[in-house]
């Protein structure tokens, strides 16, 4: 039964897939890559949301996350990751109107493209970024694959590779042929069934344990360190304010959120896209993660495996096909941001590389080729990686996710809103943020306070490295500043 | 942005506007913190066997879960209805003495927009 719900889940995604397929060749349009990369500057609010919601709509969120919180307790969690659920207000608020607008003015594609027309085209700039942020999404992908395949096979019994290769061509096939859009178009799909999943898995517990404060009785006859909001002190808060940063704030660095914001159609969508995906992220990280965890540790006291939370709650307490549904909610969970990786990477080789070092002048039918290409080389590599993961895979992910994040917010958010901020700068606010983060992570001080909240020194060291490299050395252009701050020429 | 003065550009309106819609969500971003560490550290200085509760919930969660899982995310909700609504393309971000021309020309523009 569960494994029927999960085979018409499946079907709706193949038939969205040849959908969006055919609206993508249905459009005459003579620039190929602004209609795959930025679905042709066009997208809906439903849609905009849950692509900027993509980074957090991940196994993180339905597997990970909860699996804290029926270890440590939901107050780790209020404290841990609820900082998330406005993402799409920070995103969208803080640099989605200036992103579209200067996006349009520069006819920028992709999100290095943003840095490259701030930056003035400049080449050192533009490699480390490809390196940094193919590394960053690729072994980001592999992990969501590995993660949501594991899950698979926990409820279904369906062997890892069997579901890791099925999902693997699925997803490459529905961004090789519906771009942005076509990822957006499946994406509305699985925010649809995640939020039915975690709406049918709150009104399962509640009706088990009776209402939602129950379940801290239960906890502290379990363990009252779990009503902590640190595991009993555990956790030192100033860790905890880290994991805030970086899980709320600092996602707004990552590409997927510029990316997609190059993409919308009005300032109207922009708003509806906000509210919505406040409503979307609040449902899955409050019932989901927060709750969902506590609750399966209720059910299952001596639960062993903290990823097997939801999994477990699901089995245990609801019937077998709402069950599937829930498992069909975390397998989406990791699709979606699995297929906006796919895009960033795709998108940053063909325009990043091969249109802006190789062949400025490639034809449409050129780029069309290669963008679909391009994407299913990604996919297979993703894959290949998955089923053979490397063992160093845990730390590069880590430090890529991290790294970037720590790394490349100051010169983004400096590019925007300071018109000082040069190439330069911008160098070495990436190089040198990442390079403290390495650091500090790495060379114990005899400071834990430096271990602790890597990230609270690191961002701001990057700033400030923005800032001071910036005002050492050369203005930019005329036209650079007046592309960024100054009204239409 | 002293440089602009230095350049002699004049900045965007738009821009400008959306530069004091940023700064509201920064202002957002720091209060939501410092309500829900305030919180968390209170949660942190009893014993959780002494903790007291709000409708089965321990007090320092109540208040620290309402912030993040109600309050702030309401107060984003109407920050983002209130963002001013502008053009996204530069053709109709014309002066006033342009605009009066320019809506003569959208009329008829807009058709095989």
């Amino acid at each position: 039964m569960t494994i029927a719900v999960f085979a018409i889940y499946f079907i709706a995604i193949i038939l969205l897939t040849f959908y969006s397929s055919r609206k993508l060749s249905s459009q005459t349009t003579d620039n190929f890559s602004e209609e795959f990369f930025v679905g042709g500057r066009n997208l809906g609010p439903i849609a905009l949301a849950i692509l900027v919601a993509a980074g957090v709509m991940s196994t993180g969120t339905f597997v990970g996350t909860p699996g804290l919180s029926s270890q440590y307790g939901p107050g780790y969690i209020v404290l841990f990751a609820m900082g998330q659920i406005p993402l799409t207000v920070f995103v969208l608020g803080i640099f989605g109107k200036k992103i579209n607008i200067v996006g349009r003015r520069t006819k920028s594609e992709t999100y290095i493209d943003i840095f490259r027309h701030r930056y003035e085209n400049w080449k050192p700039l533009i490699i480390i970024l490809v390196a940094a942020i193919l590394l960053a999404l690729i072994s980001s992908a592999v992990a969501e694959f590995i993660g949501g395949s594991r899950v698979i096979q926990s409820m279904t019994g369906i062997p890892f590779e069997y579901s890791l290769i099925a999902f693997g061509v699925i997803i490459t096939l529905y961004t090789a042929l519906g771009g942005l859009k076509g990822v957006g178009i499946v994406g509305v799909l699985q925010g649809f069934v995640m939020t039915v999943a975690s709406l049918i898995l709150i009104v399962g517990y509640i009706s088990y344990n009776k209402g939602i404060s129950p379940i801290f009785q239960g906890l502290k006859e379990i363990d009252p360190n779990m009503l902590t909001p640190n595991y009993g002190g555990t956790f030192p808060l100033i860790e905890m304010a880290t994991y805030w940063f970086t899980y709320s704030i600092l996602l707004i660095g990552l590409p997927w959120g510029v990316q997609s914001a190059l993409g919308y159609n009005s300032t109207k969508t922009m708003k509806r896209a906000m509210v919505l995906g406040v409503v979307f992220i609040g449902i899955w990280t409050i019932f989901v993660s927060t709750f969902g965890g506590a609750a399966a540790r209720i059910f299952s006291p001596d639960l062993e495996v903290a990823d097997a939370a939801i999994p477990t709650l699901a089995q245990g307490i609801l019937p077998e096909s709402l069950a599937g549904l829930v498992l069909a909610g975390i397998a989406a969970a990791g699709q979606s941001t699995i297929a906006a990786l796919f895009i960033l990477a795709s998108g940053s080789i063909v325009v990043n590389v091969y249109k802006a070092f190789f062949n400025p002048k490639a034809s449409n039918h050129r780029i069309k080729t290669l963008s679909i290409t391009v994407t299913v080389l990604v996919g297979f590599l993703t894959v290949l990686l998955a089923l053979n993961p490397p063992e160093s895979l845990q730390v590069i992910l880590t430090f890529s996710i991290s790294g970037a994040a720590s790394s490349l917010i100051a010169p983004l958010v400096l590019g925007l809103f300071w018109p000082r901020a040069n190439k330069y700068g911008a160098l070495a606010g990436i190089v040198g943020g990442l390079l403290i983060y390495l650091f500090f992570n790495q060379v114990h001080l005899g400071i834990d306070l430096l271990q602790q909240a890597t990230i609270l020194f690191a961002v701001p060291l990057s700033f400030l490295l923005t800032i001071f490299v910036s005002l050492l050395t050369t203005k930019p252009s005329k036209e650079t500043v007046q592309t960024f701050f100054g009204e239409a020429s | 942005m002293s440089l602009l003065k230095e350049y002699g550009i004049k900045e965007d309106a738009r821009f400008k506007q959306a530069r004091k819609e940023s700064l509201r969500i920064m202002y957002l971003v720091i209060f939501e913190f410092i309500w829900v560490f305030t919180f968390g550290y209170i949660g942190t200085k009893t014993n959780p066997s002494d903790y007291s509760y709000i409708f089965g919930f321990p007090t320092w969660f109540f208040w620290a879960f309402a912030g993040a899982g109600v309050i702030f995310p309401v107060v984003a909700i109407i920050l983002s209805i209130n963002i001013k609504d502008c053009s996204l393309t530069d053709d109709i971000e014309l002066s006033k003495s342009d605009r009066k021309v320019n809506v003569q020309n959208t009329k008829t523009g807009t058709e095989h927009l």
